[in-house]
C-alpha cells in the first residue's frame, strides 16, 4: 500500500510540475519548436520514476559482466583496463603507414588499427586502371605480403590486437603468414577482420556494390569463420562495422538493428555449415559510431548490448555467457566533423569519445581535427590520442562503471532505442535474412532516406552544425592540410613490380592451380590461399581466381 | 517550356563514399529533373560513365569525387569525353577538392564545383542554368 501511495504521489507531483512548465510556457517558449534526437524521437523536458516503470533492476540492468551486460560486458571495466586506444592508420603503403604507427605509439596509441585503400578492399591491385587516382590515397596500399611485412614490421602481433579494416580473405592469409613467419604460435594470434555482408564496402557508402561482382560471397565469409574457430581461436573472425552503416547516415536505431542483423545472418550461415553458435558467437565483435547527441550515444551503447545478449540467450538458445557479451570498437563519427572551422571537431571529438566511453566501449578510435578535410597530420593526429588521455586521466569519467545507469532519461532512452530497433529486427526477420539481396535493398534505402531528412533539416536550419549553418565564419585553417605524395602512385607500382619480376614462377603455379581447386571443390579458401601469398600471388590475382572459379 | 533536365550522376569506379551523391540526386529529382544515377562500381570507368551520358542523352553530367585524386580523374574524363564528341555537355563535380587545385580543374574544363557546406539549392540552381544553356545551344 506505502508504495502505491507513493506512487499516486509522484504521479501527482509530476503532472503540478508540468502544468508549471506549461504555464511558464505562455510566458516565455521553449527555445525550439521540437526537441526530438538523431532518431527523430521526442525528448520531454524532464524525466522521472514514472518513465521507467516497470523496469527491473536485476532483469534489465544488473551488474558490469552479468547478463544481460547492460552496464558493460566486464566486470572490472576500466578500473583495471582501460579501453584500447586504436587509432586506425592508413595512408601510401606498408613502409608509410608503419612509419605512422610508430608516431602513434611513441605518443601513447596501445593497439594496431589498418585500413586499406580502395583497390585493396575491393581486391584490385594498384596497377588496374580503375585504380587510377585510389592508390594509397584514403587507405594503405597492399598488393603482396610484402606490403603486409613492411605494414606490420616492429608490430607486436600477439599483444593488443591487430585490427584489420577490410574483409577480404587474402588479407587475413597475409596476416597469419607474416605471424607463421615470427614463429608466433596462431593460437596466440589476436585481431579482428571486418568480415561480415556489409551495406556498402566502406564508410559513408548506403548501396550494397557487391552485386555479384565482387570476391565477397557467403561462401568466403563463413570459410574465414571456419578457419578461425579452427585455428586462430583468440581472432575475431567477424566484426560487424555497422559504424560506416551509420556514417551513411542511418540513425542511432537503425545502428542497432543494422548491426545485429548480419551478425545473426553470419550465424545462421555458420550453422548451415555445422558450426555451433556457441562457437561462433563468442567471435563476433562489432564496430560501432558515437555520434552527435550525446546521451543518445550512450543509451544506444547499453540497449545494443542488452538486446545482443537477449537475442543470444532467449531467441537462440546459447549457452555460452561469452556469446552473450556484446564486445566493441567505436570510431566516432566522422559524418558528424565538419570541413569549416576544423578546430572545433576537437571538441566534438572530445564528447563522442566521452560518450563511447561511459558506454563501456572496448576500443576506441577519437577522429581528428582534419577529418573533414583529409586522413590526419601528426600533429592532430597526436591531438586525437591526447583527448583519451584527458578522459581516462584527468576527467574522473572513467573511475567507475556505467555511472549513468539510473538516470531516468537515460534508462528510459536505453528502453526506448532497445524497442525500437527490435520492431526493425522483427521487419528484417519477416522479410528475410541479411543475405537476402532484397533486405540489403530495403536498409540500403531506408538509410539513404534517414541521410537525407538529416540533410534537409540542416539546409532549413533546424539541425544546427556548428559553423555550417550557424555562427558561420570564413574558411581558414590553423594548421597545415595533409596532401598525398604525388609520386606514390609510382613508387607502389615498383614495389610491385619488383615482387612479381622476383617471385618463383614454379612455386606460384602450384599455388595457383592449388586455389583453383579448392575454389571449385568448396573446401575451405583459407590454406590455399595462405599459400598463395606465400608463393607472392597478388591480392588482384587471388581474386581473379576467386571470381572466376566458384 | 523547356524539356525536363537529364542529369548524369556518377562516381568513378571506386569512390564508395555514395551519401553525398545520393542527397544531391534527390534534391535534383525533388526539383523536377530526370536523374540517372550510376553506382561506383569497378566495372564502370570514366569510358563508361561518358559512354552512358551519350546513351542517355544527358544535359550535364554530375560527378561526386569523394576518395579518388580529382586532379587525376577529373581531365582524364574530360579528355574521354571530348574525344567521342561531347564536348557540349558541361561537367561538375563535388566533393573535398584541395584548395589550389580548385583554378586547375575550372582551366581544365571543369564547369563548377562544390566544395564541402555548398547548400543544396545553390547546387540545383547551377545544374539548372548549365543545363539549360545546354539545351539553348
Amino acid at each position: 500500500m506505502a508504495n502505491k501511495n507513493n506512487e499516486d504521489g509522484l504521479r501527482e507531483m509530476t503532472q503540478e510540475w508540468e502544468r508549471e512548465y506549461e504555464s511558464s510556457l505562455r510566458k516565455r517558449p521553449e527555445r525550439k519548436e521540437r526537441f526530438e534526437n538523431l532518431s527523430w524521437i521526442r525528448v520531454k523536458p524532464l524525466y522521472t520514476p514514472g518513465d521507467i516503470e516497470g523496469l527491473d533492476y536485476e532483469r534489465d540492468i544488473g551488474f558490469p559482466g552479468k547478463y544481460p551486460y547492460t552496464r558493460g560486458v566486464y566486470s572490472t571495466m576500466y578500473r583495471v583496463r582501460p579501453w584500447t586506444v586504436r587509432q586506425v592508420i592508413g595512408y601510401g603503403g606498408g613502409v608509410e603507414s608503419s612509419q605512422r604507427f610508430k608516431f602513434m605509439e611513441e605518443h601513447g596509441q596501445t593497439g594496431f588499427s589498418i585500413v586499406f585503400d580502395h583497390p585493396t578492399n575491393m581486391g584490385l591491385d594498384s596497377d588496374e586502371e580503375v585504380a587510377e587516382g585510389f592508390v594509397g590515397r584514403e587507405g594503405t596500399a597492399l598488393d603482396t605480403i610484402q606490403d603486409m611485412r613492411d605494414l606490420l614490421k616492429g608490430v607486436d602481433m600477439e599483444k593488443g590486437g591487430i585490427n584489420i579494416i577490410a574483409a577480404h580473405p587474402a588479407i587475413l592469409a597475409m596476416v597469419v603468414a607474416v605471424a607463421q613467419e615470427r614463429c608466433i604460435d596462431l593460437i596466440n594470434l589476436s585481431g579482428t577482420l571486418q568480415n561480415y555482408p556489409t551495406i556498402g564496402h566502406t564508410m559513408g557508402s548506403c548501396s550494397d556494390i557487391y552485386g555479384g561482382m565482387s570476391f565477397f560471397s557467403k561462401r568466403f565469409c563463413i570459410d574465414i569463420v571456419e578457419y578461425c574457430t579452427r585455428n586462430l581461436p583468440r581472432w575475431n573472425s567477424v566484426s560487424v562495422a555497422v559504424r560506416n552503416t551509420r556514417e551513411a547516415g542511418c540513425t542511432a536505431v537503425q545502428e542497432i538493428a543494422f548491426g545485429i542483423a548480419p551478425a545473426l545472418a553470419v550465424i545462421k550461415g555458420c550453422v548451415e555449415r555445422g558450426i555451433g553458435v556457441d562457437e561462433v558467437a563468442p567471435r563476433i565483435s562489432f564496430f560501432l559510431n558515437s555520434h552527435r547527441d550525446f546521451f543518445e550515444e550512450i543509451a544506444k551503447f547499453r540497449a545494443m548490448r542488452r538486446l545482443w545478449a537477449r537475442v543470444l540467450r532467449e531467441e537462440l538458445g546459447t549457452k555460452d555467457p561469452r556469446s552473450w557479451q556484446m564486445r566493441f570498437h567505436c570510431q566516432t563519427s566522422g559524418d558528424a566533423m565538419t570541413y569549416q572551422q576544423p578546430l572545433v571537431n576537437i571538441i566534438r571529438g572530445t564528447l563522442y569519445g566521452l560518450a563511447a566511453v561511459l558506454g563501456g566501449c572496448q576500443s576506441l578510435h577519437i577522429n581528428s581535427a582534419d577529418e573533414g578535410l583529409s586522413i590526419p597530420i601528426e600533429e592532430t593526429a597526436k591531438l586525437s590520442l591526447r583527448t583519451h588521455q584527458v578522459i581516462l586521466e584527468e576527467s574522473g569519467a572513467a573511475d567507475m562503471i556505467d555511472p549513468l545507469a539510473g538516470s531516468y532519461y537515460v534508462e528510459w532512452l536505453t528502453n526506448k532505442l532497445e524497442d525500437e530497433a527490435r520492431s526493425i529486427l522483427n521487419k528484417i526477420n519477416s522479410m528475410g535474412d541479411w543475405w537476402d539481396p532484397k533486405v540489403r535493398q530495403w536498409v540500403s534505402r531506408e538509410i539513404a532516406d534517414a541521410s537525407y531528412r538529416f540533410q534537409r533539416e540542416v539546409e532549413n536550419g533546424e539541425r544546427v552544425i556548428i559553423g555550417v549553418n550557424k555562427y558561420v565564419e570564413e574558411i581558414k585553417y590553423p594548421f597545415p592540410i595533409w596532401r598525398e605524395d604525388k609520386e606514390f602512385t609510382e613508387k607502389q607500382l615498383a614495389r610491385l613490380n619488383k615482387v612479381k619480376e622476383e617471385r618463383d614462377v614454379m612455386r606460384w603455379e602450384e599455388a595457383a592451380s592449388n586455389l583453383r581447386d579448392a575454389c571449385k571443390n568448396g573446401v575451405n579458401i583459407l590454406p590455399p590461399t595462405i599459400d598463395a601469398v606465400k608463393a607472392y600471388m597478388t591480392i588482384g590475382e587471388i581474386t581473379k581466381i576467386y571470381m572466376e572459379n566458384s | 517550356m523547356a524539356e525536363k533536365i537529364r542529369v548524369l550522376l556518377a562516381k568513378p569506379p571506386l569512390d564508395l563514399h555514395s551519401r553525398g551523391i545520393l542527397v544531391v540526386a534527390t534534391a535534383l529529382r525533388d526539383a523536377g529533373m530526370e536523374v540517372i544515377y550510376l553506382e561506383a562500381s569497378p566495372k564502370v570507368g570514366l569510358r563508361e560513365i561518358v559512354q552512358a551520358a551519350m546513351q542517355e542523352d544527358v544535359d550535364i553530367i554530375g560527378m561526386s569525387i569523394m576518395s579518388g585524386s580529382p586532379g587525376i580523374i577529373l581531365p582524364k574524363m574530360l579528355k574521354i569525353r571530348d574525344e567521342i564528341g561531347l564536348k557540349h555537355i558541361p561537367v561538375v563535380a563535388g566533393g573535398i577538392f584541395p584548395e589550389e587545385e580548385i583554378e586547375e580543374l575550372k582551366a581544365a574544363g571543369v564547369a563548377g564545383i562544390f566544395r564541402p557546406g555548398t547548400p543544396i539549392e545553390s547546387i540545383v540552381e547551377t545544374v539548372r542554368e548549365l543545363a539549360a544553356s545546354r539545351q539553348q545551344s
